[in-house]
């Protein structure tokens, strides 16, 4: 990300939360972009597009429903109470950037169980989303990205004691799309991600969740499907800072012919972390030669007592799944859509399950 | 005619002789038990016949009511009538056993030149077959075979077979890892199947099973050729002798 493209984009006024003067943001900036976790983040996305994306003013995002119980409000971006999210400054400059330059905020607030979903309809870029839900809250979330624009789209949970917060990020829109989302699990939170999406001319997924105290649990399935020389970019980070947690994050992606799939999948264990269980499996699947896979796991370990399970694979269907399909009458290709759809449909679960399975199906016949 | 005419039929395994010059005659409405010491290539008969990739025909032929189906592939043998009942069913996850089965059926009946059978009545109709066999309905919404007990699986084969009622069944060891009750449903399952419009080969390395299923022939296969025919008495006499008495 070329500092001076960042460093243009600077509002002149800089929100107080930040405790950071102009003069000093832009080293600090400079600082995170020299770093080599920063240079690994941008190896398969060029960050200009991204910071393109950011030029655009965000509209407040519209909700199809307001659930009883989920309140919300646009604020002034430097009166909100975001503070906690300023060391982001170090790994994800261009999320804070975003913050920064918008002069609003989405602030959706839950104190208590809504059984309701309440679901999020993105048609342009949007103001940065604040959701907070108090202790023992609980909450479905709908995020729907399918229209063909081009997007940034930016997400900041806080999940109190008890919580919970079941998620669903459905994206088939094909512009360029910038899609951030921070996570931060207090004790014995509950968060799920699921994230369904196509490749588009550009896709760029920023996942952090950070699990803050003991006994939060997470789960992130995610299924993407890449339609020729489309794009895919899954920067995921799962740190786990308290002991006794639990995770598990599984990516099934398909890529067409000359689609490009990455999913950077990091998992951070402090040393102070015992006890933790974390699981990451990628797999993908390629259908034609020129499709482009890069699958980097990547762990950081700092405490002996911990599971934790990593895994990737490229490849093509199973071969013994192929032939018992043929055994039983089912031609090749039609054997191909059957097993690729199930691929998918593994890590398509939860709201809106169907829907996107439906839409795998389209891509697929 | 035979309803299957195997002669002279070698292959070849990753490069490996396996079968070496077998024949084997199957008349409509026969029974045929092959039995045989671990490695001597039943499975591998049972995938050649079902024209699994990396099987290769080195020489002989295979012809199914006489015509040469060696050259088919796997969903075409398949359409020609030959069914396989696995040794080992995989298991596919995110294809539901009743998907699986629809999707099945649609692709043999579309090469019948017949129409799709009807949802409704296909599903009823595989919920029966389910009951009859003992397999809970609630399986079907399953992925195939996920999670199934290795009973379970042979069932689920059993299954398929009197749902699709093929020409030619191949079942390989269809009656390893079973129960007795399951025993007894399998072998039901395929007495229901046996009549006079096809023929099954039986692969099996228990007498019991032939208790059940009474077969017309049984033959020793030994390092890929048939050494020993008879009738349902040859099984007996080598579970008495084992197979040293005829390899
Ligand atoms: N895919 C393969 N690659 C290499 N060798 C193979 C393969 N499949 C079979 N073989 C070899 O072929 C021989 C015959 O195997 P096959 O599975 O046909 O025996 P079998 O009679 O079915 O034995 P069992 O009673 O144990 O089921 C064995 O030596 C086996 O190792
Ligand atoms: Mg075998």
């Amino acid at each position: 990300m070329g500092d001076l493209s960042l460093t243009a984009l600077l509002p002149s006024s800089l929100p107080s939360w930040l405790g950071l003067s102009a003069a000093e943001l832009p080293d600090a900036l400079q600082q995170s972009l020299d770093s080599k976790s920063h240079r690994e983040r941008w190896k398969y996305t060029k960050p200009g597009l991204v910071l393109e994306l950011l030029e655009t003013a965000g509209a407040a995002p519209q909700w199809r429903n307001l659930p009883d119980g989920v309140a919300t409000a646009v604020v002034a971006t430097d009166s909100a109470d975001v503070g906690d999210f300023a060391p982001h400054v170090a790994t994800a400059p261009e999320a804070i950037l975003n913050l920064c330059r918008q002069q609003q905020l989405l602030v959706i607030d839950v104190d208590q169980p809504v059984a309701e979903p309440m679901v999020i309809e993105y048609g342009e870029s949007s103001l940065p989303v604040l959701l907070r839900l108090s202790s023992n809250a609980e909450l479905t979330l709908v995020e729907l990205t399918n229209a063909d624009v081009d997007v940034h789209q930016s997400l900041w949970v806080e999940l109190q004691p008890g919580s919970h917060l079941n998620h669903t990020r459905q994206a088939f829109g094909g512009g360029s799309h910038w899609q951030h989302l921070y996570v931060h699990q207090a004790r014995d939170s509950h968060y799920t991600l699921h994230n369904h999406c196509a490749g588009a001319a550009l896709r760029r997924q920023d996942v952090h969740i950070v699990s803050a105290a003991e006994g939060s649990d997470t789960t992130i399935m995610s299924a993407a499907f890449l339609p020729e020389r489309t794009h895919l970019d899954l920067q995921l980070t799962m740190e786990h800072r308290a002991p006794r947690a639990t995770s598990r994050q599984r990516i099934h992606n398909i890529a067409a012919d000359r689609a490009k799939a990455t999913c950077n999948g990091r998992i951070h264990i402090h040393a102070n972390a015992a006890g933790v269980d974390a699981e990451l499996n990628n797999r993908n699947l390629t259908l034609g030669d020129s499709a482009v896979i890069n699958s980097k796991p990547e762990l950081e370990i700092y405490t002996d007592d911990v599971k934790c399970a990593h895994g990737a694979t490229v490849g093509q269907l199973d071969a013994d799944h192929l032939f018992y399909c043929a055994g039983r009458g089912i031609d090749a290709l039609h054997a191909r859509r059957l097993l690729s759809q199930a691929f998918l449909a593994t890590c398509a679960q939860g709201p809106r399950a169907e829907d996107s399975q439906s839409r795998f199906a389209e891509y697929l016949t | 005619m035979s309803l299957l005419s195997v002669s002279n039929l070698r292959a070849e395994v990753a490069g490996k002789a396996i079968l070496n010059g077998l024949n084997l005659e199957v008349q409509p409405g026969e029974v045929h038990a092959i039995m045989g010491p671990n490695g001597s290539g039943k499975s591998t008969l049972a995938n050649v016949l079902a024209g699994r990739p990396g099987y290769e025909v080195i020489d002989g032929d295979i012809r199914l009511d006489g015509s040469d189906i060696g050259e088919l592939e796997p969903h075409e043998r398949a359409h020609a009538g030959v069914f396989l009942a696995f040794q080992y069913p995989v298991e596919i996850p995110g294809v539901s056993n009743m998907e699986f089965l629809k999707a099945s059926a649609d692709s043999l009946a579309h090469a019948r030149g017949e129409d799709q059978p009807n949802a409704a009545a296909f599903i009823k109709q595989v919920r029966e077959l389910a009951a009859s066999l003992d397999l809970n309905p609630e399986f079907l919404k399953r992925g195939v075979n996920e999670g199934f007990s290795g009973g379970e699986k042979k069932r689920n084969e059993i299954l398929q077979l009197l749902l699709l009622n093929p020409r030619l069944a191949v079942l390989d060891e269809t009656d390893s890892g079973l129960d007795i009750d399951a025993l007894q449903v399998v072998a039901e399952g395929v007495n229901t199947y046996r009549g006079e419009e096809n023929g099954v080969v039986l692969i099996t390395h228990y007498q019991r099973l032939l208790d059940y299923i009474v077969p017309d022939y049984v033959h020793v296969l030994s390092e890929g050729r048939i050494v020993q025919s008879g009738d349902k008495n040859l099984a007996l006499k080598l579970e008495e002798k084992g197979y040293a008495w005829v390899t």
